[in-house]
């Protein structure tokens, strides 16, 4: 026990579990950033632990059949384009109920996932996204430590602050708020409501499938059927904590991840607190995180036409 | 008229009674065998090793008839599904997991004459239910030996699935077995509450290494640990399947299983209507566990060691790593001088062995 608590206070073990926090949340930001876009239009896609599936599924297949990484993350967004297509025609176009179809949708694709994925499972990869090399850090481990990550943590990260900067600095990004908040006036001004939401759902479903396709191609490199494991739920509780803006989904994102890493790091220092205590820690974080911005900020930052469907009203 | 509506019940009479006796033949002839497993047969572990015995089984034992059913969920689900299975006139049913033991044994109390093999189950005596698992803690013991000669700092790490005894038995013999080497080693266990989550047990494996680990294993069903060994450069056991192509350079051992000479002769037993429940443990002799062959890193003395303890298994005493004293993790003498653990005091096992940092003591 005392090696335990001498090991906790070590300061390179704070920067390891804050760079692993940053790789564990990275499938999440991704998925996060899509499931804003999509909800500020207007669109709850629940649909999102399925899209996740497809991306990690597909992901893995292609690079496993055409040996190349980048292919397989073209593939993946073709494949979840296709599918936020459908996904899009089914919510938007013929107005089903957004949970409804979404549930509907995610079983469909953990089947589809699992059917397909079959004969990919237990075989090596065959090209996955590696760790940058960094010799220029080999002096500072440190700084080591926290930035030898695989390139796509970087590309989730500028995805996030582009989105934000897109989200709110830009003309469009007024038309993608319009489009969850005020839909009606943003047809008024002949914007339409309908090919905005079309858009935003089909990009969001692409960034979750690309999430998805982390962990099948950098994280834990191989496929295994329901390998999500609940991360696109978790996703829809941080777009809430992250009060649907792209640049507090990082943190929402990377705090989950500290939080998960965190609970396996205190158990290998053999911290007394039993595991089931600890496995719930990750969980706990955006509650409280919910009622403490809840407290401080009465507003509502949910998009105000969330979940419904956009119906032209003739007068 | 009336001829031909005689003609039509003779009819409906004879495929009726043709029907009721193909039936009965079917059902008299092949010995129905369902499997249940709680996650899916491709986890390349558990349920993949169970799957392979299944297939193996339903080629060899003409009379048999096996069907499969992945991803039932333990509790109420698996408990429904196993009365369906019992209701639809299946002989035997095997729970390959030791989450399905609870219903299980609710559903076999109500359907006597329906037969449960629970692998990894606790149960001692039903009328109608056996328990087995083999002594893969005589691997364990052997694998611990190695692991305590290969740690350089002198920390193994477990990344450990529930609490259950038989888990606890492979880590008490693991660790015993590194502690008759080298006294100064320590294991860390992290336990990820379920028995399949690829990505945890990865997270896991990652923290044990930041933790100081140097060899691993895993109680859980997937490969994911020596893959995060070959990447760290740490070395890495693995139980229920060779897992060495997930990572040539990490890969020491472990323990294989082939289940299907625990099942083909207990098939053959029900079928003979010589089978008497019991808890079944087959061990080294038997061919139901076994080792697997050694990584580069296992030196000639380390192989050596191995031998001799082998040779102390088969001819002397097959489990004469749990004689006493043995303390447990609180500094409780668990075992005396000169006793040892029997084969209750096994299933029952809810402590670690002196040695485990863990944070569920």
């Amino acid at each position: 026990m005392k090696e335990a608590s001498k090991k906790l206070m070590d300061f390179r073990t704070i920067v390891w579990i804050i760079s692993m926090g940053m790789t564990a949340g990275t499938p999440l930001l991704f998925s996060s950033v899509g499931e804003v876009l999509s909800e500020r239009a207007g669109v709850l896609n629940i649909g999102i632990e399925g899209f996740m599936l497809m991306g990690a599924m597909t992901g893995f297949m292609v690079s496993y059949q055409t040996g190349n990484k980048w292919i397989a993350l073209l593939a993946v967004i073709g494949v979840c384009c296709i599918l936020g297509l459908i996904f899009s025609f089914v919510l938007i176009t013929l107005r089903a109920n957004q949970i409804a179809a979404g549930i509907a949708f995610t079983i469909l694709c953990a089947g589809l996932s699992t059917i397909l994925g079959k004969p990919f499972i237990g075989v090596v990869a065959r090209d996955t996204f590696k760790k940058l090399t960094l010799s220029s850090l080999d002096k500072f481990p440190l700084l080591q430590l926290l930035f030898k990550k695989d390139l796509l943590v970087f590309i989730a990260l500028a995805l996030a602050i582009i989105a934000w900067v897109f989200v709110y600095k830009t003309k469009y990004g007024l038309h993608l708020r319009a489009a969850g908040d005020d839909p009606s006036t943003l047809d008024s001004l002949g914007i339409n409501v309908i090919v905005q939401r079309y858009i935003y759902t089909t990009l969001g479903s692409i960034l979750a499938g690309i999430g998805g396709a982390y962990l099948s191609l950098a994280y834990s490199p191989s496929w295994i059927e329901g390998m999500v494991a609940g991360r696109g739920w978790i996703t829809i509780a941080i777009v809430n904590f992250a009060l649907w803006n792209p640049l507090y989904a990082i943190g929402g994102a990377y705090l989950f991840g500290i939080f998960y890493i965190l609970s396996f790091r205190l158990e290998a220092a053999g911290i007394a607190v039993p595991s089931y205590f600890l496995r719930m820690l990750p969980y706990i974080s955006p509650i409280i995180v919910l009622i403490l911005s809840k407290l401080r900020n009465k507003k509502n930052y949910m998009p105000k036409y969330l979940c419904l469907p956009y119906i032209r009203e003739v007068k | 008229m009336k001829h031909k509506f005689y003609f039509l019940l003779i009819m409906f009479v004879l495929i009726v009674l043709l029907s009721n006796i193909t039936l009965t033949v079917i059902a008299e002839e092949k010995l129905k065998v369902a499997f249940v497993y709680n996650a899916a047969v491709g986890d390349f572990g558990w349920f993949y090793g169970h799957d392979r015995a299944r297939k193996i089984t339903d080629e060899e034992l003409d009379f048999v008839e096996t069907s499969f059913l992945e991803n039932v969920t333990p509790g109420a689900v698996a408990e429904r599904v196993m009365k369906e299975l019992c209701k639809e006139g299946y002989d035997v049913i095997i729970p390959a997991s030791a989450d399905f033991e609870a219903d299980a044994l609710k559903v076999a109390e109500q359907y006597p004459n329906v037969k449960f093999l629970i692998c990894a189950g606790t149960v001692k005596k039903e009328p109608n239910v056996e328990s087995f698992f083999p002594k893969s803690t005589q691997v364990w013991y052997m694998l611990g030996q190695v692991a305590g000669k290969l740690t350089k700092t002198n920390t193994i790490g477990m990344v450990g699935a529930v609490v259950h005894p038989l888990d606890l038995q492979i880590q008490n013999a693991w660790m015993l077995g590194a502690r008759s080497v080298n006294p100064d080693v320590v294991q860390r266990i992290i336990y990820i509450n379920t028995y399949y989550d690829p990505i945890a047990e990865r997270d896991a494996a990652l923290s044990l290494i930041d933790a100081g680990a140097d060899v691993l294993a895993q109680a859980t069903n997937t490969p994911a640990h020596v893959q995060a060994a070959e990447e760290y450069g740490v070395y890495a056991m693995s139980q229920f399947e060779d897992m060495r192509h997930f990572g040539p350079n990490a890969y020491v051992s472990g323990d294989l299983f082939f289940w299907e000479k625990y099942y083909i002769p207990t098939l053959k037993a029900i079928y003979e209507n010589t089978w008497e429940p019991r808890v079944c443990t087959p061990d080294l002799t038997s061919g139901v566990v076994d080792m697997a062959e050694f990584g580069p890193m296992v030196t000639n003395e380390m192989k050596a060691m191995v031998e001799e303890s082998k040779n102390r298994m088969l001819t002397e005493d097959p489990e004469f790593f749990w004689e006493g004293p043995i303390y447990d993790v609180k500094g409780n003498l668990k075992v005396k001088e000169g006793e040892k653990l029997t084969d209750e005091e096994l299933l029952e096992m809810n402590w670690w062995v002196d040695g485990i940092i863990t944070s569920m003591r």
